[in-house]
């Protein structure tokens, strides 16, 4: 399978007075078309950066410092959305690449209608008015939405709904991929469950490749196909959702294992200490200070992603 | 409707709670203007028995300050003295006991069209034909300056703060801070030197040139009062578009920060819409109600701008009537300000809800 | 490795930035810019001169070209619509007036006449200017023997402006209306309670004077002609059943020379044209027109008076010094005495105000000079309560006493001397009274917007002078109002004051200080003092100056002796003298810095016409 989007050593950072800090560091990954990849990590750990960079939305003081993420259009041209001009990412956006956005209480606009949010993308891509109204009811109809939500404002409606809503405008287009940006969060466990439902729907019913941003292991186990465990602005471990939660390799992803709570009763693990800063990350290996494990080598040699059993790679000295 | 079974066997009750469910969107919008207008007519209430009671409680009997000073200027033609100040009181009615004049204050103020009581300042004239003749300059002058002010102020801001990244802004926000703090009668005396007495370019005081008779339907006359208003307005537009364009800029800066913003970005909506649906649109709501409290405001007059200009309006009478305590006329501009200020906030109220949704619902 | 941030995507909305902005520019220059005629500078060929008829005769192109230039050397400046400048007298008041539709002197205190938008219209019976009668609607006075009755000789020929006769039909309608309607407060409208009149039905009325409480017993009253001076009569046609106080006299008739054009509340501005048919053909009117109006900012005062934009205007005589006159040599400074020199005056029921000696030592911590000087840089303190040039020689002063009691003298030192020979001890650096009590006074005076800068500053100056030798002296600004209340309720220690006593007949300076005009400290109402002051020999000699004729040389006695009182206990000291100066512009009126008699500020400008030629340009 070709990968439909594929990130080469992507570094985002932000950048301040005297410095720059990367809140993503060199991150090599291929998103396959269809798939439900999953980006999990402690807050602050840089995947919300990774799905800003993957739609082109890198504003100051945020710098993109170096990389490339190429994006495989239907005619199997390549773009690179990094450098793209203003213009053709405009067109780009929605029609290839569509985001659900974290939190969509704050993401849709409090004064206008779901009626103008969701069909003033449609309009600007070329569709008529009532081609919109038409591809809008469809879409809400997808994620089991009356369509009387067109004529209601964002206040009027549940935090379940505005997220449908989000979902429904980001499928108007039927995109390639979708971004979900941490989902669920601020959602009640029922509501989080049909929400998860819905995506895993629409790829299953469109094929749409689906990037889920989560610090939730839950969800991850739920929806994902394959995960990529970040930690520190650097992927830690990327596999199948299965193998990982079989059999973690990176010491991180068995301390985040280990602290989702069981049915079994077993005493939690907890993980010590907080990850570090952008602006102070540790040499070496950036999670040793947090390692059970760590040893000289890891204080002073970044570990590279290495595929260590077939599919799943791992960044760790200490994995073998 | 469907928790009322029994309401539902009549017909009639159908039709109405059909009725009802077509009016319930507009209920709380209904319910929210009553509420409005009700707590206006309350404050107006209230603004006027203050006036009263403030301007009845002022140290200084008025009549006895009045002539004492012609007394001592030599000036004194008044030669009755305790009993022209009787004759004096009942006509200004303050021979009444307090309650009593403050029933027939309220009764002339609420009922009687803003009636006063005579001005002392233009005797033997009322108080309201002495306020009413300066009030159509004031708001010709300062109130027009004002909206124009924030119409340009607005935009001016909004696009600064839309563009806040270009090194050139700033340029132009340090001549607005400039403009913000710098006093409007410097800009205006600066002015009326400048452009007045060096270049004679514009005419430096005065509604119109003393030579001309008012008359409203000579185009003549218009271009006359227009260009002697060219000034006095441009400096308040200056100043208050200043304060006006920073207020807003702050304002965009702050909308362009929040989530539907970015989301709006990649959603692939051009520049233009997301400034005009997303950015502009949000951060106008709060300056709509800095507008409505400004224009109120300026109902009493921009009294520095009216002594340099020699404008007649309602300020300098103000000033006028606290030079010889002519409360009546105190009272006059006072609560017309409030009432203006009140009104105006009326009005931004009941709009409001049509620009900004949350609010219909604020008192569900 | 390449650097990218979304700076670029604003970028499309700078040249929308741009074109907004210099719209607006544009916008807002576009009026400023355009060249348009201002209604000051029109001009009109006022009259062809012989070189303009002898060029029309040649008819060729070039020597028309000539003609143009030469009448432009011709041109007068035309004014206020179409005044021609030369003709036109422009007064520019700082008068905060209201009142602009009505011309009549009846309602209350608050008319045109009292800022000075009427006095060329009006005629009085005598108008009172250098220490003058000068005969208008009256001719002359003539008292009998013993004072009690005055006859008036009214002038005959007078008209009011509409062509109408002034007659003693009118005099006799005006003092009967006038009286009918004392409870208004109208002017003279008291009189008649102490005076009756008869006339011969032709020009003469005879005044006799009575006692308030018993009609039937005459007494004399020497000054009644210096009150009916300023007698306006009015139009008995216009006011016959007219309500005093509503009744507008719009337009005004009256008998004086100058007729309204104009009066307009929007642009504060009056014009008044001078009568073809005036009745006295041997005065001198030399501005056509005259126009009151208003500019109260003294910055733009200053532009106008160096544009030559006005002929009289208020300017203080500092700006006027400074700032105008190296800029526009046209400009003179008018000069003259106070009518009402300013006075310190004192609440002499408080102790130790009471104390003589406190007040002699407040005054010679006054420094007059200083103080003055801060309004006019040419000002010279004044000593006497009355107006004066140069020496303060008068009759009615005895020398000794402005030596023996220091009047107007500034001696810090002596101050303390005094003090100390009064008992008043300096204890760490503090004065303190008999009770060990500290001495410490408040001067209560207002804005100096009203009455200059001088007023606040003597205080200040009074404060560090007083410290220095121990004595604490609070400075204390109020609003007028309110300086007006604490003055009639004795709400003050000492305060700023004026005292308008006239040079030929000073008994204004004296009369307040009568003990039937004091009023015990908190009363709040009435008119009177509030000084604390009762003094029997006192009342005495007022009483006789009161009762006695002011051109009697013997009367001069008494009015030392009330010298004397005042100077001998500090009753009230001087401090300095106002209004020194006016900024007079020579361009087309001159003749007005000859003019050394007071003209008692803008309200008796109508006295000054007399004085002014036009220069003829």
């Amino acid at each position: 399978m070709t990968p439909i989007m594929q990130i080469r050593d992507l570094s985002v950072g932000y950048a301040s007075r005297r410095a720059v800090g990367l809140a993503v560091t060199s991150v090599n990954l291929d998103v396959e078309k269809g798939e439900i990849l999953g980006v999990v990590g402690e807050s602050g750990c840089g995947k919300t950066t990774l799905a800003v960079a993957l739609l082109g939305l890198i504003e100051s003081p945020g710098v993109i410092q170096s990389g490339s993420v190429q994006l495989r259009l239907a005619d199997d041209k390549l773009v690179d959305l990094v450098g793209l001009a203003p213009r053709p990412l405009r067109q780009i956006r929605w029609k290839e690449i569509a985001y659900i956005p974290q939190g969509s209480m704050s993401a849709l606009n409090p004064v206008l209608r779901v009626r103008q949010q969701m069909t003033d993308t449609l309009v600007q891509h070329g569709l008529s008015k009532a081609e919109a109204i038409e591809r809008a009811r469809w879409a809400l109809n997808l994620v089991s939405l009356d369509a009387a939500v067109l004529d209601k404002y964002p206040h009027e409606l549940s935090g379940g709904m505005n997220q449908r809503v989000a979902i429904a405008t980001a499928v108007t287009m039927q995109p390639a991929i979708l971004v979900a940006d941490e989902p669920t969060t601020a959602l009640d466990v029922v509501t989080q469950r049909s929400i998860l439902q819905e995506l895993v729907k629409i790829r299953d019913q469109f094929g749409t490749t689906i990037i889920v941003i989560s610090h939730d292991m839950g969800v991850m186990a739920q929806v994902v196909d394959r995960m990529a465990v970040m930690y520190a602005g650097r992927i830690a471990e990327l596999g199948l959702v299965l193998n990982i939660f079989d059999a973690p390799l990176h010491p991180y992803t068995q301390k985040l294992i280990g602290s989702i709570p069981k049915d079994t009763g077993q005493h939690l693990e907890g993980l010590e200490g907080e990850a570090p800063s952008l602006w102070a990350y540790p040499p070496g290996c950036r999670f040793h200070p947090r390692c059970s494990l760590a040893t000289a080598i890891c204080r002073e040699q970044t570990p590279e992603l290495r595929e260590i059993i077939s599919g799943q790679y791992a960044a760790c000295h200490h994995c073998d | 409707m469907d928790s009322f079974p029994l309401r539902q066997k009549r017909s009639s009750s159908q039709n109405l709670s059909a009725l009802q469910a077509r009016l319930q969107p507009y209920l709380p919008t209904a319910k929210y203007i009553l509420k409005r207008i009700g707590i206006y007519f309350l404050t107006v209430l209230g603004a006027v028995t203050l006036a009263f009671i403030f301007f009845h409680l002022m140290p200084g009997d008025p009549l006895s300050i009045v002539f004492s000073q012609l007394e001592k200027t030599n000036l004194g033609r008044v030669t009755g003295g305790a009993e022209v100040a009787e004759a004096y009181k009942r006509l200004l009615g303050l021979d009444q006991p307090l309650p009593v004049q403050y029933l027939l204050f309220l009764r002339n103020v609420l009922i009687g069209g803003f009636d006063l009581g005579p001005s002392f300042v233009a005797f033997p004239t009322s108080t309201r034909d002495v306020i009413f003749r300066q009030l159509p300059w004031t708001i010709g002058y300062f109130t027009s300056a004002m909206l124009i002010a924030w119409l340009i102020g607005t935009t001016i801001g909004a696009l600064l703060g839309w563009l806040r990244r270009i090194g050139l802004t700033s340029v132009a926000v340090g001549i607005a801070t400039l403009l913000n703090i710098t006093p409007v009668y410097i800009i205006a005396i600066a002015a009326i030197i400048f452009f007045g007495y060096h270049l004679h370019w514009l005419p430096t005081g005065q509604p119109y040139d003393p030579g001309l008779t008012p008359n409203w339907g000579d185009i003549e006359f218009i271009k006359n009062v227009l260009r002697h208003a060219i000034m006095p307005i441009a400096s308040v537009v200056l100043v208050w578009g200043a304060s006006f364009s920073l207020g807003m800029r702050s304002l965009m800066i702050s909308v362009l920060g929040e989530d539907y913003l970015s989301y709006a970005k990649a959603k692939g909506l051009t520049p233009f819409m997301i400034l005009r649906d997303y950015a502009f649109r949000n951060a106008l709501l709060p300056q709509v109600t800095a507008l409505g409290i400004a224009l109120g405001n300026t109902i009493n007059g921009v009294l520095i701008l009216e002594a340099i200009f020699v404008v007649p309006g309602v300020g300098g009478l103000f000033v006028r009537a606290m030079a010889i305590h002519d409360f009546n006329v105190m009272q006059g501009v006072v609560l017309l300000s409030t009432v203006a200020v009140l009104t105006l906030s009326l009005i931004v109220d009941l709009l409001l809800p049509f620009l900004d949704p949350r609010i219909r619902r604020s008192n569900d | 490795m390449f650097t990218k941030t979304n700076k670029r995507r604003n970028i499309r909305t700078v040249p929308l930035f741009i074109f907004v902005s210099a719209s607006l520019l544009l916008a807002s220059c576009a009026p400023v810019a355009a060249p348009t005629a201002v209604e000051k500078e029109v001009t009109r060929v006022v009259k062809e001169t012989q070189v303009v008829k002898e060029t029309q005769v040649v008819k060729e192109t070039q020597v028309v070209k000539e003609t143009q230039v030469v009448t432009q050397t011709q041109i007068v400046k035309l004014v206020y619509g179409n005044l021609p400048r030369n003709e036109t007298l422009i007064i520019a008041g700082t008068a905060s007036n209201d009142v602009w539709d009505t011309f009549s002197m009846m309602s209350g205190p608050l008319t045109n006449a009292y800022s000075g938008y009427q006095q060329v219209g009006i005629e009085q019976a005598f108008l009172f200017a250098g220490g003058k009668y000068y005969p208008y609607l009256a001719q002359k006075w003539e008292y009998n023997k013993d004072g009690t009755e005055m006859t008036l000789y009214l002038t005959t020929n007078a008209t009011w402006n509409d062509g109408k006769p002034v007659t003693i039909d009118d005099w006799t309608f005006t003092l009967d209306y006038l009286h009918a309607n004392k409870d208004k407060g109208v002017p003279f409208g008291t009189m008649l309670d102490t005076t009756k009149y008869r006339t011969d039905g032709t020009d003469k009325i005879i005044f006799s004077f009575f006692d308030a409480k018993d009609p039937k017993k005459a007494v004399p009253n020497w000054r009644f002609h210096q009150s009916i001076a300023s007698f306006v009569p009015l139009a008995k046609h216009v006011w016959e059943g007219q309500d005093p106080l509503k009744f507008k006299n719009n337009p005004p008739v009256e008998a004086g020379p100058y007729k309204l054009v104009s009066c307009n509340a929007d642009t504060k501005t009056c014009i008044w044209q001078r009568r073809d048919d005036y009745w006295k053909k041997d005065e001198k009117l030399s501005p056509k027109y005259i126009v009151f109006t208003r500019q109260p900012e003294p910055d733009l005062l200053t532009q106008d008076l160096i544009s030559g934009n006005f002929d009289l205007s208020q300017l203080n005589a500092k700006l006027a010094t400074t700032a105008v006159m190296p800029k526009n040599p046209n400009i003179s400074m008018v000069e003259w005495p106070d009518p009402c020199p300013r006075q310190l005056m004192f609440n002499m029921e408080k102790a130790p105000l009471n104390d003589p000696a406190i007040r002699h030592a407040m005054s010679l911590l006054i420094d007059r000079e200083r103080a003055g000087k801060l309004d006019n840089p040419a000002a010279k303190p004044g000593v006497l309560p009355w107006p004066y040039q140069g020496d303060p020689t008068s009759p009615f002063v005895d020398p000794a006493d402005l030596k023996n009691y220091d009047v107007g003298v500034f001696d810090p030192a002596k101050a303390a001397q005094v003090l100390d020979d009064a008992g008043y001890k300096l204890v760490d650096g503090k004065r303190v009274d008999q009770n060990g009590k500290p001495l410490s006074f408040s001067i209560m005076t207002f804005d100096p917007s009203v009455h200059g800068a001088a007023v606040n500053g003597f205080p200040q100056m009074m404060a560090e002078e007083a410290a220095k030798i121990g004595v604490e002296i609070l400075p204390k600004v109020v609003e007028v109002g309110v300086f007006f209340d604490n003055a009639q309720k004795g709400n003050f220690d000492m305060m700023y004051q004026w005292v308008c006593g006239a040079p030929q007949d000073p008994l204004a300076a004296y009369s307040f200080l009568h003990s039937r005009y004091y009023k015990p400290i908190g009363t709040a109402t009435g008119f009177g003092q509030h000084l604390g002051y009762k003094d029997p020999a006192t009342d005495a000699l007022i009483e006789k100056v009161e009762q006695g004729n002011p051109a009697d040389p013997a009367l001069a006695d008494t009015y030392k002796q009330l010298f004397h009182t005042v100077t001998s206990q500090w009753l009230y000291v001087p401090l300095f003298s106002l209004y020194q100066g006016f900024p007079w512009n020579n361009e087309y009126f001159t003749g007005i810095k000859n003019q050394v008699e007071p003209w008692y500020w803008m309200y008796q400008f109508r006295g000054m016409l007399m004085y002014i030629d036009p220069t003829q340009k």
